[in-house]
C-alpha cells in the first residue's frame, strides 16, 4: 500500500524523527503515522506544525513510503537511508542509530 | 605560521558570544527555524542528511599540533569521534548538538579558529598548495598573502552576500597541487623574465554542473596590489553576477557570458579606480605577516643520511611508501610526509580522534608543530627530517595511518555521498572502498602508477569527479544509484575536464568498468607512461570499445 509519513528533525540533536499516530515523535520508522488521504495527511500537517511551535522539530517532510506488513518502507534510497539514522558504511555508531 | 593579532581575537570571541546568545533564543523559541537558519549557517552549522554538520575552517589547510589535538578533543567531547577533513581542507564533524556548538566554536577559539565563512554565498576558506613554503618547485611561499586575503575577506562588508559562494586558490609552485583553474579565483605566484614575481591571476574556473577551466585574465599582478585586484574582480561579480538564476549565479558563468576579454576589461576598469587605494599592501605589514611564516630552524646537513638509506635498503615496504609518500623537500637532508587518510577498506578523509592526536604527537616531534590538509583529503608533515622518516612510518603504520597510496589508484578524493549529505543522489564512500578493496594489492597499484580517481554523489561536485583522471558521479535513476564514468580530467597545471563515456553502470558495473579502463591503459602504455597521457594520446574510443563491448585492446 503506498502512502505517506511525515519526517522531521529533531531540533536539539538534529536527528531524524517520525510523526506517530499519538502526535509524538519518535527515531523509529515503523512508528510512523501512515496517511493515505489527504484529510490524514492535513492531520498530520497540523500535528507537526504544532511541533514546529513547540519548538520541538525542524524541516518536517512527507516521504513516500510503501506500507508492508512489516511496516513502513520509504520508496527512495535517500529516506531509506535516513530512517537507518546512520551512514550505510558506519552502521555502529552510538547513540544515533534508529533501532 | 600566523598567530591572531588582538583584532582576530576579538572578532572571534565576539563572534561565538553572539551565536550563543543566537542558539540560546532559538532553543527558548524567541526565533523562529526561519530566522535562525541563515545565523546557523553563517556559523558553519548545516542540517544534513541524518542531524547537523559542522564545518570548521582550516585557513589554507595549515594546523598546530595544539590545533589538531583541539580537533580530536572536539570529536571525542562533543561528537562520535571522528572527522572528516574536505576538499576544502576543512573539517568537518557529523553528529553535533545544537546546544554544544556554542562551546564548541569557543573550544575552536582558543586555539585560533572557527567555522565563520564556511557556508553561505561569501568568501570561503582559501585554500592553497599542501606543500608550500617547503616544495622544490616554488617560486614564493603562498600562504602569507593566503593570510591577508583570510584577513581581508573575512566579515568583508560589501562582499557579505554574494550571488553565490565564492573559492579562492593559491600556489606559488610550477605543479599546480592546488587545482587553481578550478577556482572561482586561482592565483599562481610567477617569475617574469626580468625576475619579478608576481600573480598570475585566473578567474570563473568550477566544477559543479557547469565545469569550466578559469582564463587567465592577467599574466602579471604586482603582489602589493593583490588585494585591490581581488577587489576589483569580487566587485564586478558582485554587481553583475546573476542572482536570478542558482544554477547561473557563479563567476564562471558571468565570465562565459560576458567573454573573458569584456570580463577582464570591467575588471581592469575598476580596478583603475582602486589601485593605489588603502588596499594596497604595505609593506612593513606585509613583513610583519611573512615572518611567521619563515622556515623554521632546520638541522644544517649536506643531505646524505646513512640510516635513512640502510632503512630504505633494508626494508621494501618503507621503500614502497617513501616512494609515494614521501617527497622531495627544499631543505637538505629533509623531506615532506604524505600522511594517506585513504587506508583501502577505509573512509576517504576521516580520521579518528586517536588518529588525529597521534598525528599532533608526530608533528610536534618531528614536523616543527606543524601540519596540512591537503585538498585530496590526506594530511602532510611538512618539515621531517630523513633520519627520522623510518621512525614515523612505524608509528603510522600502528595508527592505520601508513598506506603508501599517495597519488596511486586507491588516493581516492570521495564526497560524503548520500551516506551524510542531504544534497547528494548517490553514495559515495562504498564506491570508493569496494574500489580500493578491487585494487588491493601494492605492486598492482604500484604498476598501474599515477591515477586520480574522484567520486561525487550528485552534480555539485564537491568530490571533483569533472578532473578525476577517471572522474565518477553518481545519479539516481528509478530510485536506484546509478554511476557514470569520465575519463581524461585533471586538476593540475594540466587542467582538463573528464568526459563522459556513455551509459552509466550499477555499483558493480562501475568497478569492473574501471577495472576495463585500467586494464586497457595497461595494454596500451607506452613506457613511462602515466594513465593521462596514455589516455590523451589514444582518445577515448579504445576504452569506451572496452567498456562497452568487453574488449580490451592491445
Amino acid at each position: 500500500m503506498n502512502a505517506k509519513i511525515l519526517s522531521a528533525h529533531d531540533l536539539r540533536s538534529g536527528l531524524v524523527v517520525y510523526l506517530t499516530s499519538e502526535g509524538g515523535w519518535s527515531r523509529k520508522l515503523v512508528r510512523a503515522a501512515p496517511a493515505t488521504d489527504e484529510r490524514t495527511e492535513a492531520r498530520l500537517l497540523d500535528l507537526s506544525e504544532q511541533a514546529i511551535g513547540g519548538n520541538r522539530v525542524i524541516e518536517p517532510a512527507f516521504i513516500d513510503v510503501d506500507w508492508r506488513e512489516t511496516g513502513p518502507v520509504p520508496a527512495r534510497l535517500r529516506e531509506r537511508i535516513r530512517a537507518d539514522g546512520v551512514p550505510t558504511i558506519m552502521p555502529e555508531i552510538p547513540g544515533v542509530a534508529a533501532e | 605560521m600566523y598567530r591572531y593579532d588582538s583584532y582576530d581575537k576579538t572578532l572571534v570571541l565576539e563572534r561565538v558570544e553572539e551565536f550563543r546568545d543566537q542558539v540560546a533564543r532559538r532553543l527558548t523559541g524567541a526565533l523562529t527555524e526561519e530566522q535562525f537558519r541563515p545565523l546557523r549557517l553563517m556559523n558553519g552549522l548545516y542540517l544534513q542528511l541524518h542531524a547537523y554538520m559542522l564545518r570548521v575552517a582550516i585557513p589554507y589547510g595549515t594546523l598546530s599540533s595544539d590545533q589538531m589535538r583541539k580537533l580530536a578533543h572536539i570529536s571525542r567531547r562533543y561528537d562520535k569521534g571522528y572527522g572528516h577533513f574536505t576538499t576544502r581542507q576543512n573539517i568537518q564533524y557529523n553528529w553535533p548538538e545544537l546546544e554544544d556548538v556554542p562551546d564548541i566554536l569557543a573550544e575552536l577559539a582558543e586555539v585560533e579558529m572557527h567555522a565563520i565563512q564556511t557556508s553561505g554565498n561569501v568568501i570561503r576558506n582559501v585554500t592553497t598548495d599542501h606543500f608550500a613554503g617547503v616544495a622544490r618547485d616554488e617560486v614564493a611561499d603562498p600562504r602569507p598573502y593566503a593570510e591577508l586575503i583570510r584577513q581581508w575577506s573575512t566579515l568583508h562588508p560589501e562582499f557579505s552576500f554574494l550571488p553565490r559562494k565564492f573559492k579562492i586558490a593559491l600556489t606559488g609552485a610550477e605543479q599546480d597541487r592546488a587545482a587553481i583553474r578550478l577556482h572561482d579565483i586561482g592565483l599562481k605566484l610567477k617569475r617574469r623574465e626580468d625576475g619579478d614575481i608576481g600573480f598570475e591571476v585566473i578567474a570563473g574556473g568550477g566544477m559543479g554542473r557547469t565545469p569550466m577551466i578559469g582564463p587567465v585574465i592577467r599574466a602579471h599582478l604586482e603582489p602589493e596590489h593583490l588585494l585591490s585586484y581581488l577587489e576589483a574582480i569580487l566587485r564586478v561579480y558582485n554587481q553583475h553576477g546573476r542572482r536570478d538564476n542558482k544554477y547561473k549565479a557563479r563567476i564562471k558563468i558571468l565570465v562565459h557570458e560576458l567573454g573573458t576579454d569584456e570580463f577582464t576589461r570591467q575588471v581592469e576598469a575598476e580596478w583603475a579606480r582602486i589601485k593605489d587605494g588603502p588596499l594596497t599592501l604595505p609593506e612593513a605589514e606585509f613583513r610583519r605577516i611573512q615572518a611567521m611564516f619563515a622556515p623554521p630552524p632546520y638541522e644544517a646537513t649536506d643531505g646524505s643520511d646513512s640510516r635513512f638509506e640502510k632503512s630504505l635498503a633494508g626494508d621494501t615496504a618503507f621503500a614502497a611508501w617513501v616512494d609515494r609518500n614521501v617527497h622531495a623537500h627544499r631543505a637538505p637532508g629533509h623531506a615532506i610526509v604524505t600522511i594517506s587518510l585513504k587506508p583501502h577498506g577505509g573512509i576517504p578523509g576521516d580520521a579518528s580522534a586517536q588518529q588525529m592526536e597521534i598525528v599532533a604527537d608526530l608533528a610536534e616531534r618531528f614536523s616543527f608543530g606543524e601540519i596540512r590538509v591537503s585538498h585530496e583529503q590526506n594530511l602532510i608533515l611538512p618539515h621531517v627530517k630523513k633520519s627520522d622518516l623510518y621512525a614515523i612510518w612505524w608509528s603510522l603504520l600502528s595508527f592505520g595511518l601508513g598506506t603508501a597510496n599517495a597519488g596511486l589508484l586507491t588516493d581516492i578524493i570521495a564526497c560524503p555521498g548520500l551516506d551524510y549529505c542531504s544534497l547528494a543522489n548517490a553514495r559515495s564512500i562504498p564506491l570508493a572502498q569496494k574500489i580500493a578493496s578491487r585494487f588491493d594489492d601494492g605492486e598492482r597499484l604500484r604498476n598501474i602508477g599515477d591515477l586520480k580517481i574522484k567520486i561525487s554523489g550528485c552534480i555539485n561536485a564537491c568530490g571533483h569527479h569533472h578532473v578525476g583522471h577517471i572522474g565518477i558521479l553518481g545519479v539516481e535513476k528509478k530510485g536506484e544509484e546509478l554511476y557514470q564514468l569520465m575519463l581524461g580530467g585533471s586538476g593540475a597545471e594540466d587542467a582538463s575536464l573528464a568526459r563522459i563515456t556513455g551509459r552509466g553502470f550499477s555499483e558493480d558495473g562501475i568497478i569492473d568498468a574501471i577495472e576495463t579502463v585500467v586494464d586497457t591503459y595497461l595494454n596500451a602504455r607506452e613506457e613511462g607512461e602515466d594513465f593521462l597521457h596514455t589516455y590523451r594520446r589514444l582518445g577515448a574510443e579504445p576504452f569506451k570499445r572496452a567498456i562497452y563491448s568487453g574488449e580490451t585492446s592491445k
